[in-house]
């Protein structure tokens, strides 16, 4: 069977690109790692491109992740972004809301299960049930109920960060 | 039909009815129809679910798409070559595998001190003889630092000596070798559960002796946090051996079980699979645990394969456990963990990237775990294999 790679790109890249910015909170990091599956992906060429992709953007992901943690570049991660928040003054209030909101989803996220998060996040980039379940290693009848917990657990665990930031 | 699950109806809300096994979408859509208590439930589930939308959706990344071309341009261009200390340590991973196979496949085999040229001699073909040799070479490529060469040495002692290698499924080695050349994969950090096979007597080769030493100080050869490179080393070179050699693992443990009195057999059901193997562990009393005992049928051994072993899990997260290994009809492994009710198996580390599928479902008010080299279409029909039986 041949794939269409144009439609493929289209349709894909930007779901692969919120998938992996919610798990890298990086958006160049993301785009890299977006363009790096679809290489190898050009390369493999495989059946099931889509479930593909995002196989292989979760490896990608996890080993970003365990990098990063090697190399301690969170730390110099952090300072760089507010390094550019300090040079875009006019943008200052914007960028600092939407930084604030990340913070928060993330710390959201980060409080849940590693499959309740991956279960939402690939819901969350347009996975149908079933290519979840393949990827999250679960049975399909099980998907529902891992993204009602997954989702409500979101839900409070994003409230909670407004009650730390009021009490600020 | 009973009221509607918080799950399903999440999955209704999804517009996910249809892809939900069991062909009960209609009857879904009838109940909440007419049901006001489930008519609410959906109103709260909506909400919920509304909300993870509105929170995810505040911090969508802006889009920057680079035309396909560059990326063919790209794809075209690149060669898998990884570099760097990550690159090494994959290949270290491979290597660790290799060593961690060996090693358990001369513990599956009861212990008995048998020199790998014996392990069941085969004619190896040139082909096969030439991909080894690029392996070797390629194992003796790495940047050994003074720390890593007796690692690096043993490993390629393994590898130009192992039979268990020489066995497998030339495809499944080309795979494997792509595998620790490719960057995408992980290393041996994704350890299986433990099953509590993990002994060594004062017969343990050293090779397999030095990794599990390593694990456990904590400090891998190469001065790096040894869950960086070395896994847990029985629950990983179980799969690793798996991955490699299923004939030699399915024939070390039958072997185990021939030199207990026991025998491979074909269960005919889950109870008399439970009687004929005593499942019950030594240090067990029906006085401490009365819903535990020899009668009680695991209803997880799937009738008319071949059972290969079945073992009570005795230490780690998942103890309480039970694991089962049966063979398919075409001579794969398939590994059942059946965990007991209390475990979370977000406790557990992630599935070793080892080309083995792998399906997780509640079952028995615990979790059943199913691990083959299978896709997940083929395991979830093993798995209504298994319900069909029950």
């Amino acid at each position: 069977m041949s794939v269409d790679w144009t439609d493929v790109y289209r349709d894909t890249y930007p779901d692969l690109v919120r998938f992996l910015h919610r798990k890298v909170w990086d958006v160049e990091r993301a785009q890299d790692l977006a363009q790096e599956a679809f290489v190898r992906a050009l390369r493999h060429e495989p059946n099931k491109p889509r479930a593909w992709l995002f196989q292989v953007a979760a490896n990608l992901a996890r080993d970003e992740a365990r990098t990063v943690i090697r190399r301690k570049r969170h730390l110099t991660l952090l300072k760089s972004e507010t390094e550019d928040l300090q040079a875009s003054a006019p943008d200052l209030n914007d960028q600092l809301s939407e930084r604030e909101r990340m913070v928060r989803v993330k710390a959201a996220l980060e409080g849940l299960s590693d499959r309740d998060r991956d279960v939402l996040l690939l819901w969350d980039a347009g996975q149908s049930y079933t290519e979840i379940a393949r990827q999250a290693g679960l049975a399909v009848g099980a998907i529902g109920t891992t993204l009602a917990r997954a989702r409500r657990r979101l839900a409070d665990a994003y409230h909670e960060t407004e009650k730390v930031d009021v009490a600020r | 039909m009973s009221h509607v699950s918080e799950g399903i109806l999440h999955a209704y809300l999804d517009g996910a009815l249809d892809e939900l096994p069991g062909g009960e979408a209609d009857s879904v859509r009838d109940h909440l129809a007419r049901c006001t208590q489930c008519s609410i439930q959906l109103g709260e589930a909506g909400a919920v679910r509304d909300e993870a939308i509105a929170i995810l959706g505040g911090i969508l990344p802006p889009l920057d798409m680079p035309p396909l071309e560059d990326l063919r341009s790209r794809a075209a261009a690149v060669r898998v070559e990884p570099t760097g200390t990550s690159g090494r340590l994959y290949r270290m991973g491979w290597a660790a595998s290799v060593v961690l196979a060996v090693g358990a496949g001369w513990m599956l085999r009861g212990g008995e001190v048998i020199p790998l040229g014996m392990m069941d001699p085969i004619e190896v073909p040139s082909a096969r003889r030439a991909l080894l040799q690029s392996l070797t070479e390629e194992l003796a490529g790495l940047e050994a630092t003074a720390d890593d060469e007796d690692l690096v040495a043993a490993a390629i002692s393994a590898t130009t000596s192992s039979d268990v290698v020489a066995q497998a499924p030339l495809d499944r080695v080309r795979e494997d070798v792509e595998r620790a050349a490719s960057p995408v994969q992980e290393t041996m950090t994704d350890a299986t559960p433990r099953t509590g096979l993990r002994e060594m007597t004062a017969e343990t080769p050293a090779v397999f002796r030095q990794f599990v030493d390593s694990a456990e100080s904590g400090v891998d050869q190469a001065g790096l946090p040894a869950a960086e490179v070395l896994p847990e080393p029985l629950g990983v070179s179980g799969s690793q051996l798996v991955a490699i050699a299923p004939a030699a693992e399915r024939d070390a443990a039958a072997s185990v079980l021939r030199a207990e009195g026991r025998r491979p057999d074909v269960v005919t059901s889950a109870r008399k699979a439970t009687a004929d193997l005593s499942l019950v562990p030594s240090n067990h009393s029906d006085e401490e645990d009365p819903d535990r005992h020899v009668g009680d049928a695991p209803p997880f051994v799937i009738s008319g394969l071949e059972l290969i072993d079945m073992s009570w899990i005795s230490e780690g997260v998942t103890a309480g456990g039970v694991r089962v290994l049966q063979e398919l009809e075409d001579g794969e492994i398939l590994e059942l963990l059946h965990l007991p009710e209390g475990v979370d198996p977000d406790d557990l580390d992630p599935f070793p990237e080892d080309g083995r599928a792998g399906v997780i479902t509640p079952r028995d008010g615990g979790w059943l775990i199913m691990r083959a080299n299978r896709t997940v279409e083929e395991l979830q029909a093993l798995l209504e294999r298994l319900d069909g039986a029950a």
